[in-house]
């Protein structure tokens, strides 16, 4: 039984020899299947013989105009984002995180912030300040980073 | 030819936008079914490509980069269109034409309209699959890129798309 599926997968080279063997005989035997296949190889050669369609003449001139008339192109600069920074900054946290441990200890300074946390003292607080500085320029960098890296298949 | 692009030579992208256009403008008619917003289609594909070059990242070839962002800039066309069914306004399809679908010897010749129409009538993946399987020979793997499916399941959509293909042109027919 000659199926329609069968004459494309003939038509496209995706039959093996013994079944291209057995496709040809069918529709030399068989008037329904050569009927079908001719048809369908009609069709098959009509696709792939159709030309492409043109748009009209001016198609590349407008295409240009809306280029220029768009902002020109510039490359984007380089994102002074590294992907060492993920390991860096929270390095730099972890060591902060230590020398606040260590001014808890000696408590040496005589300046004042002029904002207070309780339960720590002002040495501490500045180095929680650093801390929150560090990971909101960390996130920015991140952010900006990921955002960059789409994909415009996406649009 | 990218590279130059990328360097701000206007010339070489006019080069690739005459290399494509004919491919691009055919994917966008095939889906949207009339030539000005084909065009339309066309045009805005070429300023993304433009404006987006930069983030092309050379995993896939650049045809089929660009035949994806035309898919689906045609397909946000016609989803914003108010008009839900495809009409055939953009044809003008004559009695003579129709006749023209001639029997040479034992071959029967589909001329170019009556093909077009049909393939118009298809759904928007069918319609563009064909229009790549056949006119700008891509392969089965660089086609799903295109559509964004499974290479295995470009085969099995092919031959639904030709299934439906057929059944138009008698339906036109």
């Amino acid at each position: 039984m000659i199926t329609e599926e069968k004459v494309w997968s003939y038509l496209d080279g995706q039959l093996n020899a013994p079944d291209r063997k057995a496709f040809e005989m069918a529709i030399v035997n068989d008037s329904n299947a050569k009927l079908l296949f001719e048809e369908i190889s009609a069709l098959h050669s009509s696709l792939k013989n159709a030309a492409l369609l043109s748009p009209s003449a001016s198609f590349t001139d407008k295409v240009m105009a809306g280029i220029q008339m768009a902002p020109a192109y510039t490359p984007p600069a380089k994102l002074s984002f590294k992907p060492f920074l993920i390991f860096a900054l929270p390095s730099l946290l972890v060591i902060a995180f230590f020398a606040a441990v260590l001014a808890y200890q000696q408590e040496p300074l005589t300046y004042s912030l002029p904002l207070s946390l309780p339960g720590l003292k002002n040495l501490q607080l500045y180095f929680v300040v650093t801390d929150i500085l560090l990971l909101a320029f960390f996130i920015d960098r991140l952010s900006e980073y990921r955002f960059n890296r789409k994909t415009f298949f996406a649009q | 030819m990218i590279q130059q692009v990328l360097k701000g030579d206007s010339a070489s992208f006019r080069m690739l936008v005459e290399r494509h256009q004919n491919l691009v403008f055919t994917i966008a008619f095939r889906i949207t079914g009339k030539r000005e917003e084909a065009e339309e289609v066309a045009q805005d594909v070429f300023l993304k490509v433009y404006n987006n070059l930069a983030g092309f990242e050379g995993t896939a070839k650049f045809s089929s980069w660009l035949y994806r962002i035309a898919y689906n800039t045609a397909l946000t066309k016609i989803r914003n269109r108010k008009e839900e069914v495809k009409t055939l306004d953009g044809f003008e399809l004559s009695s003579t034409s129709m006749n023209s679908a001639v029997l040479n010897e034992a071959e029967q010749v589909f001329t170019k309209e009556y093909l077009d129409k049909a393939i118009n009538l298809l759904e928007p993946d069918e319609s563009t699959l064909i229009t790549l399987f056949y006119l700008s020979e891509q392969s089965l793997e660089e086609i799903a890129q295109v559509l964004n499916i499974e290479a295995n399941a470009v085969k099995v959509r092919l031959h639904r798309a030709r299934k439906k293909l057929r059944e138009k042109l008698e339906l036109i027919g």
